[in-house]
């Protein structure tokens, strides 16, 4: 007879943080369905000429965007996955730098690039003889297309990512059985390995497109109207709260019914792969000319995505640096920056850790179950929506906070989460939290249960496992949930915009200055910065997967067969 | 890695902002909030301080000014709130979160359409909304209705309609001819637009030198900034490359916005925010204004950077300004019906 | 004469620094099937997918049917070979149904013989209901065959096996081992299967290839490689083997069980492997001994003898019928044709080296297959 879950023995150390967690993460979002009930008059409006274009917008880029990033992303992945070239290994490396640069940076440095002025099309006029740029039309950047490029080509390392991981680790007896049966390369992509990537390249695509609808300036600068534009500028520009906080709670809509999508493609039809599938694909090698020519075609992405960009923002920051000399904010911006991400991160992966534990430790209890999932509720939302929830949140606590001291006879206090740190880690934490609780859930369920039990069974309680079992095996899905956690963090901007304390800047922070000034000359070098730190966890994940990948020194089939002959007793 | 409860971790940064927070109010400075990027405001503080010793804390508030200082209530340590765009303030006065500043000094040097009447804000210097042509044109008067003339078809480079100068610009329309007439000529300009709104007005004298337009919009202070280099070589090129017109409004002059400040209502240091204000009107800060930011004086009589004075004598629309912030709404109104962005 | 449909020619690999084949040479005549047979990381795994393609070998030839398919300047690739695959884990392609996973390997011939062949095999395998079934839906042994009807529906000339059987429990497996010899046969397939199990390749092979360290120990039929192993590793292989170490002087080694013919072995020291069933407790017979303990498994009865003149105890096999007194004294009688006499094992260098003297007996490993017991005279239950 099955037990019915009870839920208050489930309120332990476990129960009781994940509740606080959850609440904290439904807080802005209740906030905003009351800024948003509180309004009348605008929304009308705002639903018969605002809403209507920028939904078919938003739509039109997250189709364009979802579908570029899986052609781009999977493609790429097999290429490196199942061919051996020269600079393959250079070519891994590669094609994962674009997650280093926001795609607001990418969008302005491809500007930079692409303006009929600017350094491409005037040599470009050159070499054809033209003398004047009205001569040389080319297509503009700042449209639907061009947006659909830039965040192409920012994004697609998401996909890349899942499908190469698939196809490293899990592809390999599926594809050796059909090159048997006689399959050449192609039918063996489109027939067998991409079926089998299907949900990889969908938690990709949900990831870009998340993404996609978070930024505020991209969109912004290569005028596409998007939602989440249409909220900002309904609460910039009309100082229309409310009405901002109804088109936010569309947008929550929207992305809630694309997330279920996903969830849909990905679930499917118990496509796990069946048996030990324990051995790794091995590359197909491609010499000569051939390869050379794979090895270019697999580095268009990693060319238009970072190298070109990053050179341009290099020689940009040189440029400023040789004209107006360093800016002398810059070191502490950096360490402020740091400070806040590294705070943020070990809080929030903690949270992550505690939560996804608590989790696997209270099976059946739909408490600890729904918490991972409700604190992952940040990730959907754009960093602008969450920051005026938490805003009318942190102010609702000070103010409360306040008059119970006052009440209780005490001096009135000042602003307690409103313009502080703790307020900007919790808005990071909360974010972000979705990544941390992604991966570390993802290593976890690799994790037989069966660990947890005997654990249990010999005789230690519940923290006791966590720390005993999953902390030392997990190490390393923690240090990479951490690594992703603390570049986003270092690269968010809407939320630190903001929420943060008096005259804190953080490197994102200055950069958007300088935009909003236009002088993003000035904001090269911090670009810059922001780059290089997102390319430290990209290395160490390289290198990470590069250590398990390693040619194997012992034959396959060494399994645990039993030794020849009838065997002992 | 070690797990630290939440809680634990957070008691030393409430302390840390508590402890900020319950700092008393000391003479010696001033909190300002501001929406005008630190760069431009910096020589003035600093000038500022030098003269009087009073330390200036600047924190720049991108967007939510009203909203960030309505939620920090009573205990908000703002003093003086600064914002570089007329409907800006007209909302913190909305919002309740100013109160009037008294300074007579004040009421002498800034002209009356140029300050709230109840003086819960002033004016501090003045932007010039420009048309900037392609020099082959050989362009040399234009008025602002001129820009919806069918004859410009195809021509005109413009920043997004929702943004506030440009919706302080189509405010000034409404007040001059009221809304349908304002309606029909952001139509027309919207007919005329070589390409969707996009980027920031620097982006526009780019973009005409491009060849990608003929005719656009920006402000006047752009145009010191790129003149005179500070920007570098390649701004200063598109500085020069295009011919800056000062338009009108039929009967009336050219649109300005203005920069301003209005005091926190609940200031610690009302005291030092008068102060600071006062310095900001007089002649020192005045010239400030002019050569480090290209902007025009509001006091008037007091002289433009050359740059900026060599592109015309400017002539002030006489709307008063609180007029613009009256009618903002609807001009953002009106740049959605006429699907101007898109 | 036709030419083999695989043969493999000194196959040389390795992994890293460790040989994984040392010069290995099999043929598979056609429609013949053929077991290699060796406990785990022999190297007869990857034996199989060099012969498949998936692996490049380092040294050596593999031709089918007349064609090469590798050799130093030679590799073509696995789907153009020919050759079918059985994988140990099946390899079923999770998101096509079991009829499309059997089609799979006709692409590109006309629909109407796909839809044929596909239900042919399905009504072979006994699954002929089950075409519109996802392999996660089938059992283990389901799979097997789904696995097995995949890889012959395109009519290979060669078949691989990679322990076909090891993932079936013990009752499955008789059943699938005639199953598959009997669709082998039907398909005229030569057939190559690796495995670990004795009993798999006694129940299906046309001959066996023990393979053992990288090198082929001993090919044969079983027959031949049951009564003539080539040495006592060989011998092991199939049978729970007694020790005893022996003297031989003319063709007849001594031991202390009395004397076994072993013809062509040379004098000096050797060991006499007998099998447990060699061993009879009869009314009359050469020896005694002292039965230690007893176990009851069923069909028989395992007994422990303690024979006087032999250091450690031997286990006999009797039927479970009769009645045996622990700690009695019993009569045993010895079957001297089920033993086999080896020289002395010498490692596989010396052979190279001019001819060593004689080891000390200390030396002789011993067989594997006796049962754990331990040297101490101990009375206990086996």
């Amino acid at each position: 007879m099955p037990r019915r879950p009870a839920l208050l023995p489930a309120l332990d150390g476990f129960g009781l943080f994940g509740a606080l967690v959850g609440l904290l993460a439904v807080a802005p979002i209740a906030a905003l369905v009351a800024l948003a009930a509180g309004g009348d008059g605008p929304w009308r409006h705002l639903f018969t000429t605002v809403v209507p274009a920028a939904t078919v917008d938003t739509a039109l880029l997250a189709l364009g965007v979802a579908a570029f990033v899986a052609v781009v992303g999977t493609g790429s992945a097999w290429l490196v996955a199942t061919r051996d070239f020269p600079g393959r290994r250079l070519l891994e490396v590669l094609l994962l730098l674009p997650l280093a640069f926001p795609a607001y940076v990418l969008a302005y440095s491809w500007l930079d690039l692409l303006h009929p002025i600017g350094p491409l099309q005037t040599a470009l006029r050159g070499l054809l003889g033209y003398s004047r740029p009205a001569d040389l039309r080319l297509p503009d950047l700042r449209s639907l297309p061009g947006a659909i490029l830039v965040f192409g080509f920012a994004l697609y390392p998401y996909v890349h990512v899942a499908t190469r991981t698939v196809f490293l680790s899990r592809a390999a007896g599926p594809v050796e059985a059909a090159r048997m049966l006689g399959a050449r390369s192609s039918r063996v992509f489109f027939r067998v390995a991409l079926p089998l990537a299907r949900p990889a390249v969908a938690a990709g695509c949900a990831l870009a497109v998340m993404e996609t609808l978070n930024d505020v300036g991209a969109a912004e600068f290569l005028s596409v109207n998007t939602l989440t534009a249409a909220v900002y500028s309904t609460w910039i520009n009309r100082s229309d709260l409310p009405g901002a906080a109804q088109i936010a709670l569309a947008m929550l809509i929207f992305l809630l019914s694309l997330l279920m999508l996903e969830r849909i493609a990905r679930g499917g039809r118990g496509y796990a792969v069946a048996g030990r599938a324990t051995r790794r694909l091995e590359p197909r090698r491609v010499g000569g000319a051939r390869g050379v020519a794979l090895f270019v075609v697999g580095l268009m992405p990693a060319l238009f995505g970072f190298l070109v960009p990053a050179l341009h923002l290099v020689w940009q920051a040189a440029d400023r640096l040789a004209f107006a000399g360093l800016a002398e904010d810059i070191a502490r911006e950096t360490r402020d920056t740091v400070l806040l991400a590294a705070t943020a991160t070990a809080l929030g992966v903690a949270a992550a850790a505690v939560l996804v534990s608590g989790r696997r430790l209270h099976p059946g209890s739909p408490l600890h179950a729904a918490a991972p999932r409700i604190a992952s509720i940040g990730y959907a939302v754009p960093g602008t929506v969450l920051a005026i929830g938490l805003l009318a949140v942190y102010g609702a606590v000070d103010a409360g906070v306040r008059a119970l001291v006052v009440d209780l006879g005490g001096a009135p206090t000042g602003l307690l989460l409103s313009a502080s740190f703790a307020g900007l880690v919790i808005a990071l934490c909360l974010r972000f939290f979705r990544l941390a609780a992604a991966g570390i859930e993802t290593a976890a369920d690799r994790l037989p249960v069966t660990l947890d039990q005997s654990a249990r069974v010999l005789g230690r309680g519940r923290f006791a496992v966590m720390r005993a079992v999953h902390l030392p095996l997990l190490t390393p899905a923690y240090a990479g949930a951490a690594l992703l956690f603390f570049v986003d963090c270092m690269k968010e901007l809407p939320a630190t915009l903001l929420l943060r304390p008096l005259g804190f800047e953080t490197l994102s922070t200055h950069l958007y200055g300088e935009a909003a000034r236009g002088t993003y000359e000035n904001g090269a070098l911090a670009a810059c910065l922001i780059v290089a730190f997102g390319l430290l966890p990209i290395v160490v994940v390289t290198r990470i997967g590069r250590d398990a990948a390693r040619p194997r020194t012992a034959p396959p089939g060494l399994s645990a067969s039993p030794a020849v002959g009838r065997g002992a007793a | 890695m070690t797990k630290k409860p939440t809680a634990a971790a957070l008691l030393p940064m409430f302390g840390f902002c508590a402890a900020v927070a319950a700092v008393p109010a000391a003479a010696e400075e001033v909190n300002v909030y501001t929406t005008r990027e630190p760069g431009l405001f910096a020589p003035l503080a600093k000038a500022f301080t030098e003269k009087t010793g009073i330390r200036v804390n600047t924190v720049f508030v991108k967007d939510g000014l009203a909203e960030r200082v309505a939620a920090e209530g009573t205990a908000s340590p703002a003093d003086l709130l600064m914002a570089v765009d007329v409907g800006v303030l007209a909302e913190l006065v909305d919002k309740g979160v100013t109160r009037p500043l008294t300074s007579p000094v004040v009421e002498r040097a800034v002209p009356a359409n140029l300050r709230a009447a109840d003086g819960s804000w002033t004016g501090l210097s003045m932007r010039a909304r420009l048309v900037w042509a392609d020099r082959s044109l050989g362009l040399k008067s234009i008025t602002y209705a001129d820009l919806a003339d069918p004859k410009w078809k195809g021509s005109i480079c413009i920043r997004s309609g929702q943004h506030p100068y440009n919706t302080a610009l189509i405010a000034a329309a409404i007040a001059h001819d009221g809304r349908a007439a304002a309606a029909a000529w952001v139509a027309g300009i919207h007919a005329n637009l070589a390409k969707k709104p996009s980027g920031g007005d620097r982006d526009v004298a780019r973009d005409i030198l491009g060849g990608l337009c003929r005719i656009g919009v920006g402000n006047s202070y752009y145009v010191g900034l790129m003149r005179s280099g500070r920007g570098g070589a390649e701004q200063k090129a598109w500085g020069d490359g295009v011919d800056v017109l000062l338009p009108t409004f039929e009967g009336g002059g050219t649109h300005v916005n203005i920069t301003g400040a209005a005091l926190a209502k609940h200031a610690p240091h009302p005291d030092a925010a008068r102060a600071l204000v006062e310095y900001l009107v007089s002649p020192e800060g005045q010239r400030v204004y002019a050569e480090q930011n290209f902007e025009y004086p509001i006091v008037p009589g007091a002289a433009a950077e050359p740059t900026i004075a060599g592109l015309g004598p400017l002539t002030v629309d006489p709307l008063p300004v609180a007029a613009i912030a009256a009618h903002r709404k609807e001009a953002s109104l009106i740049v959605d019906e006429v699907g101007f962005d898109r | 004469m036709s030419p083999a449909a695989l043969a493999l020619h000194d196959l040389h690999h390795a992994y890293g620094r460790r040989a994984a084949l040392a010069g290995v040479s099999l043929e598979l005549h056609p429609g013949e099937i053929v077991a290699l047979l060796g406990p785990s990381g022999c190297g007869k795994t990857t034996l199989l997918r060099i012969a498949a393609g998936l692996e490049r070998p380092a040294a050596g030839d593999v031709h089918a049917g007349g064609r090469r398919l590798a050799g130093p300047d030679l590799f073509v690739e696995p789907e153009d070979r020919g050759i079918g695959l059985v994988f140990q884990d099946y390899a079923l392609f999770p998101h096509l149904d079991v009829a499309a996973n059997v089609g799979f390997g006709l692409a590109g011939r006309p629909r109407a013989e796909i839809r044929a062949t596909v239900a042919d095999l399905l009504d072979r395998i006994g699954l002929a209901d089950r075409g519109r079934s996802y392999p996660h839906m089938l059992s283990g042994g389901e799979q097997q065959r789904v696995a097995l009807a995949r890889a012959l529906a395109p009519r290979p000339a060669v078949l691989l096996m990679d322990e076909p059987f090891s993932n079936l429990d013990q009752r499955l497996r008789r059943g699938m081992r005639a199953e598959t010899a009997a669709l082998l046969r039907a398909s005229g397939a030569a057939a190559l299967l690796v495995t670990h199990d004795p009993d798999d390749a006694l129940a299906v092979a046309d001959r066996i290839a023990l393979m053992r360290d990288g090198v082929l120990a001993q090919v044969g039929t079983p027959e031949e490689v049951w009564h003539h192993p080539v040495d006592r590793g060989a011998a092991a292989v199939f049978a729970d083997l007694e020790e005893l170490p022996a003297t031989v002087r003319r063709g007849r080694a001594e031991t202390a069980l009395g004397g076994f013919a072993a013809p062509g072995v040379p004098d000096g020291p050797a060991l006499v492997c007998l099998h447990r069933d060699a061993f009879d407790l009869a009314a009359v017979g050469d020896f005694t001994a002292t039965v230690s303990a007893t176990r009851f498994v069923g069909e028989h009865r395992i007994v422990r003898l303690v024979v006087d003149g032999l250091p450690r105890p031997v286990d006999t096999r009797v039927d479970a019928r009769r009645p045996v007194a622990i700690g009695g004294r019993v009569s045993v009688a010895i079957d001297r044709s089920r033993a086999f006499v080896f020289p002395p094992d010498r490692p596989p260098e010396d052979l190279r080296h001019p001819a060593a003297p004689a080891p000390d007996v200390s030396d002789f490993r011993p067989c594997r297959g006796v049962a754990a017991g331990a040297g101490d005279g101990r009375h206990h239950e086996v």
